[in-house]
């Protein structure tokens, strides 16, 4: 064994293979650390650049890609010498068959190793550059290194080269390994997609490369974990290594014993096997000669030649088993994408509709299609030299472009067969959902044009590049390196289309289609085809005939086959190409600005840099707006014209007035009487006016304007998709001038902001801040009256906060005039499109959802949903403040809702198409519906002030609400699953956090602390203080501040209102959910049950502890004294539908303090499981532990 | 009538593959023999348009074959030394797809044309069986049969018969002596009875050059008179090398025939010899110290 395993390492040392793979792994490794360009595995934006979590998660991922290496390595020390013929030498030394099979394989599996390892090397190398920003550099630990060497890089060799090489011996075929190769990424790519926290403890086991292991034990780490910690190499990251070793170990051993030296016996029989078409049949007759048939012209015969080649090629490739195999492949990845988007939000799933899965498959596949172009472009090429019948066909008359054409089909077929398999599995998978509404039209649309047509384009690249490479694995490798080059490019600040192969993206929507994105498409796929058909020119002429010359005889005879009637095509073809990039240049950077990713940032940074000076100017209020607005849907342009009385609400006399201005604007005039412009920045869009008569308190000042939204022609990429065809959704800040200086406008990234030479941002000024309490977070003082008219195509209708006071028609032109009765805040939608529209009454209030009418779906759940909320917010908080309420759809480009006085824009990928066939599911619609119509109590009747904290007032009130009226139309177990996915949601959340995390007092705008923690800290309370309590403490907190003149509530004003309703024993509770950043650990380690007299007796010892983190995640042990919830359960009874626990045969808060408690109760019956905390009420990041089975 | 000029050709590795090679080749079959490593392939690829030389010229009547390689191809039917298939595939299958490629058609007549040849090569059992699994004499009737689509005016046969059992070869020869005496057929061989079975006129080549070139009957005549023989033991073998002209040696029931060339026996002991072409063969390597122990 040990002298086989000698050859072998000496035959690694010295093949180019061993040196070339650990020179790619090395370089893949470095870049990963050292460039920022290049993504692999993802150093988080928030973490530092070596991090524990980078260096491990860069492991993990070239260890998957290695898996391909690997098979290279094993694979080819197994099959090399069955393939050199070279077997029966060694076989015939006598030597063992064990021995034989070890020492090959531990000399692959030692230099696989050592190849994939050289990432290691490369990481570490990385992370040394000088040009690394310091501040991301944290102190070296060789921790994350000796993990990813023992528990990544060594096990995953393992286990790979063992299956692989198993496979390999037993079907000495290289080929039945890389097809096991390409199983285990399927395998690993529906892990992925797989996301249910229910399965994932069980799925993970199944991952070969313990990569999903490692995703579920550091899910909830914060950004101190991810810095510097390493997981315990126990649970399921142990279990699945042990798994897979094991496995791994067991097929070594029982390939071992069925490998025999003596050849044929165990490979061959797995061969696909075709049906012949049986041999008889009478020979023609006897003549001793046959028919003098010449080679003949003519465009039939070119037609003849190029079918026959394509056919042949074709055959080949369906005659493969790779083809099956990457069909196979590219359904799994899709249908994983598929079940991750269908189960949306909360686990309840969205209709499939057409539109969606379309969104699914533009993420998803490319990658599938990218291998099977490397792959068949290498394949197809070079497929006459390896079977050796390219001297016979080389030497046969037909033009050389038929080859290429024929080759180039046959790409075009397999990737047509993919996109046809995807196209019938997504529908498969729409019906299996029960949705039939099948639009196959918009199928061929999307996926064979928009998304398909760079596939079939870059086939021709690849064909291309395998015609000019030397051989098949150099073309492989030009073309991955091309391809990924191109990819590179756009992160390097090349992000123009007119260089990058490709064309602008464009998505889909069921309300606006492919839009204004159409034109630009079409422009770039008809100037990267012409470059397309000149690439098959380029290939016609140096597609190598018979031994392939030096690049002087290629280029010889590529101008001998560039004969007049090509060089005129090609002519032809090269002239419309320039036409077409010249037209696309004038549309993308002569009509519009061409700007990059870096030149929007900059435009960013220097409007802080200019501007941030003049922040804190005092400025007046709007107390007066008066709205025109004309839109031209088709043109996407925007006429706004209008005026703003601006009050000078301070205490001190304004001189100067400032404006910010969204930069797509082009100004046609601002009026503002008695005052000189000084500056007028129309690049940033800002604009200085010095009074010259300052505004004095109590005064005001009228400022009108006449502005254009012009979106001629066509832009490179970042095209608006606020301003549409059907659908538009734009707010008052992209159609007027804004008074002062827009903070909304600063960087938030603090890489982003260093590159800049920006200081730490500041998402929000500091709680308390008194030169802030006069300032609510809309940033101004008061509310204003309002009125708008707003024109649109006569086939659409138009809607704006307030009610409708007129509507007429002017030529092909629909107009709609709103007023508002009552002040609002000055924050106002526009919406327009060809909307079917359903009404329903609440009371006196009008209830009306705009929706595009294929999406009449949820349109009653979301009356339904608003009756129940306009129910329960108007007995428990105060009146509702309008006549009407609506909801309006607007297209799925982004998916949120947002409320504005009586309007609510809805996006149409999260509630229309919402599928809440099955009851037993969390219903989202009612929840999304709530919660925004909650924001006309919290944000719109009362607001905090601009500051930290602001949004516990506006979001965490309105969850709360949405949380209550949910918990009344469903019952309380589906909150406990509701509260479930909050809690995932924050615990993830948490270590995607860019600065720091706050407690919800002080939040800054943070989503998963406002929102998630949120709905957890409130429903904690309410279980707490009771809802009648904590509705009290928020009716009079609205009876103080609701419509009430500054200074603005804060954060610290809610949690006083809180306290007053608390006992003594509850302040610490309400300290920890609101004002600190608390998580609890609480198991229980034992239970028992004795019966006795009256029932039985349980005893049960539950373990807690409490910790309390700093903002990057840091936890220190707190003492824990608290009443927690006791639960003690019964056996499920049969009607218990999944995870909920039935009815509590006792459920009691119990005092529970840090370390081990023990408790003892008597319940009535049979007990089935016990536990502390059972509906996880608190924060805990281990909550399966909390119950115990008996 | 082929003729080739001056042809030149050095690899990049250095080796002199075709040096100055000039040869007129009339129709019918010409044979072209030479050991291993002689030029042969390299020549007859050259002729086949899949080589481009360094320098000279290859004419087939007016066809330029170097300058229109496409009007050549149009009329050549070449069978390359080594060939294979497409993977799992059938000669009816692959010979329709060959004649395609060469312009045959239309689709019916073109089937016809792979039927007969099929017939006449003797494979129309074999016409569904893949490739893959041919015996080397039907691997090789399967390329005389590619080879003949197209009638060809120009016919290019690299070593055919390399590792074909007596039968099969006898069979092959057949086959090519049936092709017409209309064209020109080029027969590169080392087995010095294809070429005297078949060929009305040959050339031998060695180290990239036309060594000789003749009828065999006029090649054989010069031998004449000037060959002679013995029988010694084995052990004698290395002291007659070393001393005399000895163009090959042959082992007879244990003892070795040895051949000389002389214009006068060397030795008493000689007897005369009748010459056949394959002492020719050795004869003109020895003379152009290529000689081997044979």
């Amino acid at each position: 064994m040990w002298q086989i395993f000698s050859f072998e390492c000496r035959y690694q040392l010295r093949s180019p293979l061993f040196l070339a793979v650990a020179a790619v792994f090395f370089l893949l490794g470095f870049l990963a650390t050292a460039s920022e360009s290049v993504q692999v595995g993802g150093v988080g934006d928030n973490l530092n650049l070596n991090a524990a979590d980078a260096i491990v998660r860069i492991q993990y991922t070239l260890s998957v890609i290695g898996m391909f290496a690997a098979v290279a390595f094993v694979a080819g020390a197994i099959t090399r010498d069955f393939e050199l013929r070279t077997a029966e030498i060694f076989f015939a030394t006598g030597m063992g068959e064990r021995d034989y099979l070890f020492g090959r394989f531990l000399g692959g599996w030692l230099f696989a190793t050592l190849a994939i390892g050289a990432g290691l090397i490369g990481t570490l190398t990385g992370t040394l550059m000088p040009w690394l920003d310091p501040e991301r550099i944290g102190p070296f630990e060789a921790a994350p290194y000796a993990y990813s060497v023992f528990a990544v890089v060594v096990p995953n060799a393992f286990v790979v080269c063992a299956l692989f090489f198993s496979v390999a011996a037993l079907t000495r075929s290289m080929m039945a390994a890389y097809v096991a190769a390409l199983g285990f990424m399927v395998v690993g790519v529906v892990l992925m997609a797989a996301t249910d926290p229910e399965q994932l403890e069980w799925l993970v086991l199944t991952d070969p490369f313990g990569t999903s292991a490692y995703e579920l034990v550091t899910r909830y780490w914060t950004v101190y974990d991810r810095n510097f910690r390493i997981p315990e190499f126990s649970g399921s990251l142990l279990l699945n290594r042990l798994i897979w070793g094991g496995a791994a170990l067991l097929v070594l051993v029982l390939t071992a014993s069925r490998f025999r030296f003596a050849p044929g016996r165990t490979s061959r029989s797995s061969r696909l096997r075709w049906p012949r078409r049986p041999a008889p049949g009478a020979a023609p007759t006897s003549s001793s000669t046959w028919p003098v048939l010449t080679p003949a012209d003519g465009w039939r015969v070119q037609a003849a030649r190029l079918w026959s080649q394509l056919r042949m090629d074709v055959r080949g490739v369906v005659r493969s088993v790779p083809f099956y195999v990457l069909l196979a492949f590219g359904m799994f990845n899709v249908l994983g994408g598929f079940f991750g988007a269908i189960s949306q939000a909360f686990g309840t799933p969205v209709l499939p509709v057409t539109g969606m899965m379309i969104r699914v498959m533009e993420g998803s596949f490319m990658f599938v299609v990218l291998i099977i172009i490397i792959y068949y472009s290498g394949e197809l090429v070079h497929r006459e030299r390896q079977h050796r019948v390219a001297d016979i066909v080389d030497a046969a008359p037909h033009p050389s472009g038929i080859t290429v054409l024929a080759k180039v089909g046959a790409l075009w077929f397999v990737i047509s067969a993919l996109l046809l398999v995807v196209m019938a599995t997504s529908m498969a998978v729409q019906a299996f959902n029960g949705y039939f509404e099948f639009e196959p039209g918009l199928y061929l649309v999307s996926l064979f044009g928009v998304i398909g047509f760079w596939f079939y384009l870059l086939a021709i690249l690849a064909v291309l590049v395998q015609v000019v490479a030397p051989g098949k694995f150099a073309g492989m490798l030009g073309f991955l390196l091309l391809v990924l080059g191109l990819q590179t490019l756009p992160s390097l600040g090349f992000e123009h289309n007119l260089y990058l192969f490709s064309g602008p993206n464009a998505p889909y929507s069921a309300m606006n289609g492919y839009g204004h994105f159409v034109e630009p498409l079409l422009n770039f796929s008809a100037y990267w085809l012409c470059f397309s058909v000149l690439l098959l020119i380029a290939a016609h002429l140096l597609f190598p005939r018979g031994a392939v010359g030096g690049w002087r005889d290629r280029l010889a005879t590529a101008r001998s086959r560039f004969v007049p009637g090509l060089r005129a095509a090609t002519g032809a073809v090269t002239v419309v190409f320039a036409l077409l990039g010249a037209w696309i240049y004038y549309n993308t950077n002569v009509v519009n600005e061409y700007r990059t990713e870096d030149d929007l940032e900059r435009t960013r940074a220097d409007y802080e840099k200019n501007y941030k000076a003049f922040a804190r100017l005092p400025l007046p209020d709007v107390s007066d707006l008066d709205l025109h607005i004309e839109l031209y849907p088709a043109q996407r342009r925007l006429e706004s014209r209008g005026s703003a009385l601006l009050e000078n609400t301070r205490e001190v006399p304004i001189d100067e007035l400032h404006f910010s201005l969204a930069p797509h604007l082009t100004v046609n005039a601002i009026d503002l009487p008695g005052a000189t412009r000084v500056a007028a920045d129309e690049r940033l869009g800002y604009y200085r006016y010095r009074l010259d008569e300052p505004l004095a308190p109590g005064t005001s000042r009228t400022l009108s304007w006449d502005l254009t939204w012009a979106n001629a022609g066509f832009v490179n990429g970042g095209s608006s998709t606020r301003l549409v065809g059907n659908g538009t959704f734009v707010d008052n800040s992209e159609v007027m001038p804004l008074p002062g200086y827009d903070y909304g406008r600063e960087l938030t990234d603090n890489n982003v902001r260093r590159d800049y030479e920006l200081g730490p941002v500041e998402r929000l000024p500091k709680l308390g801040d008194p030169s802030w309490l006069d300032v609510s977070q809309f940033l101004v003082s008061g509310r204003s009256d309002f009125r708008a008219t707003v024109g649109t195509a006569a086939d659409q209708i138009a809607v704006a906060p307030g009610y409708l006071q007129r509507e007429w028609t002017e030529g092909d032109r629909r107009y709609f005039e709103y007023a508002m009765d009552a002040p609002i805040w000055p924050f106002v939608s526009f919406s327009s499109a060809r909307y079917a529209v359903a009404r329903d009454r609440w009371n006196d209030v009008a209830l009306e959802v705009y929706y595009h009418p294929a999406h009449r779906y949820n349109v009653d759940a979301m009356l339904h949903a608003s009756r129940r909320s306009l129910d329960y917010f108007t007995m428990e908080f105060s009146p509702y403040q309008y006549r009407q309420f609506r909801i309006l759809e607007f297209p799925g480009y982004q998916s949120f809702a947002q409320s504005f006085p009586n309007t609510i824009p809805y996006s149409e990928a999260i509630g229309f198409i919402a599928d809440l066939r099955d009851p037993e599911n969390i219903d989202y619609v009612f929840y999304v519906t709530a919660h925004e119509l909650a924001h006309q109590w919290w944000g719109h009747q009362v607001a905090g002030a601009n500051m930290q904290g602001a949004t516990l007032i506006v979001e965490t009130l309105a969850q709360y609400s949405a949380l209550m009226v949910q918990e009344r139309e469903f019952g309380p177990h589906k909150m406990r699953r509701f509260l479930k996915y909050e809690l995932d949601n924050y615990l993830r959340s948490r270590g995607g956090e860019l600065i720091e995390e706050l407690p919800l007092v002080k939040v800054e705008s943070q989503g998963y602390v406002h929102y998630r923690k949120g709905s957890l800290a409130m429903y904690a309370l309410k279980d707490y203080l009771g809802e009648a309590a904590v509705n009290r403490a928020l009716r009079g907190f609205l009876e103080r501040y609701a419509f009430a003149p500054p200074p603005f509530p804060t954060s610290l004003d809610l949690i006083a209102a809180f306290r007053a309703e608390a006992t003594p024993e509850q302040q610490q509770m309400i300290t920890d959910l609101f004002e600190k950043i608390v998580l609890f650990d609480l198991k229980t380690t034992a239970v028992s049950a004795q019966p006795v007299a009256d029932g039985f007796e349980v005893t049960l010892t539950v373990e807690a502890r409490k910790v309390e983190a700093d903002g990057a995640g840091q936890e220190t042990e707190v003492p824990l004294d608290y009443l927690l919830d006791v639960g003690i359960f019964p056996a499920a009874g049969a009607d218990a539908t999944g995870t909920d626990l039935p009815e509590p045969l006792l459920l009691e808060k119990h005092r529970i303090v840090s370390g081990e408690n023990v408790l003892t109760f008597t319940v009535p019956d049979r007990p089935a499981q016990a536990g502390i905390d059972p509906y996880v009420k608190m924060i805990d990041r281990n909550p399966d532990d909390n119950l115990l089975r008996l | 009538m082929l003729t080739v000029s001056g042809l030149s050709k050095t690899y990049a590795n250095g080796v002199r593959a075709l040096d100055d090679v000039s040869l007129e080749v009339p129709r019918g079959m010409f044979g072209l023999l030479g050991p291993n490593g002689a030029g042969k392939s390299s020549l007859m690829r050259t002729i086949a348009t899949l080589q481009a030389p360094d320098a000279g010229s290859i004419h087939l009547d007016d066809i330029d074959a170097l300058g229109d390689t496409d009007r050549l191809r149009r009329t050549l039917g070449y069978l390359p030394q080594e060939f294979g298939a497409y993977p799992r595939t059938s000669p009816l299958v692959m010979l329709d797809h060959i004649a395609a490629l060469k312009g045959i058609g239309p689709r019916a007549a073109r089937r016809d044309l792979v039927e007969k040849l099929l017939a006449q090569t003797n494979l129309w059992d074999a016409r569904n069986k893949n490739i893959d699994t041919f015996s080397g004499g039907m691997r090789q009737r399967f390329g005389i049969a590619q080879a003949l689509i197209g009638d060809p005016k120009l016919i290019i046969v690299d070593e055919p018969t390399a590792g074909l059992d007596p039968a099969e070869r006898r069979r092959f020869h057949n086959l090519l002596a049936r092709i017409g005496e209309e064209v020109v057929v080029i027969l590169s061989t080392h087995i010095v009875e294809d070429v005297a079975d078949l060929c009305p006129r040959m050339a031998i080549m060695g180290n990239g050059r036309i060594l000789i070139a003749g009828s065999p009957d006029e090649l054989t005549r010069r031998l004449e008179g000037r060959l002679w023989r013995k029988v010694i033991e084995l052990a004698e073998a290395a002291e007659w090398r070393a001393s005399m002209p000895v163009v090959s040696t042959r082992l007879m029931a244990g003892r070795l025939e040895v051949r000389l060339v002389a214009e006068l026996p060397p030795r008493d002991d000689l007897e005369p010899a009748a010459p056949s072409l394959e002492d020719v063969y050795f004869a003109t390597l020895l003379e152009h110290g290529l000689g081997s122990d044979v």
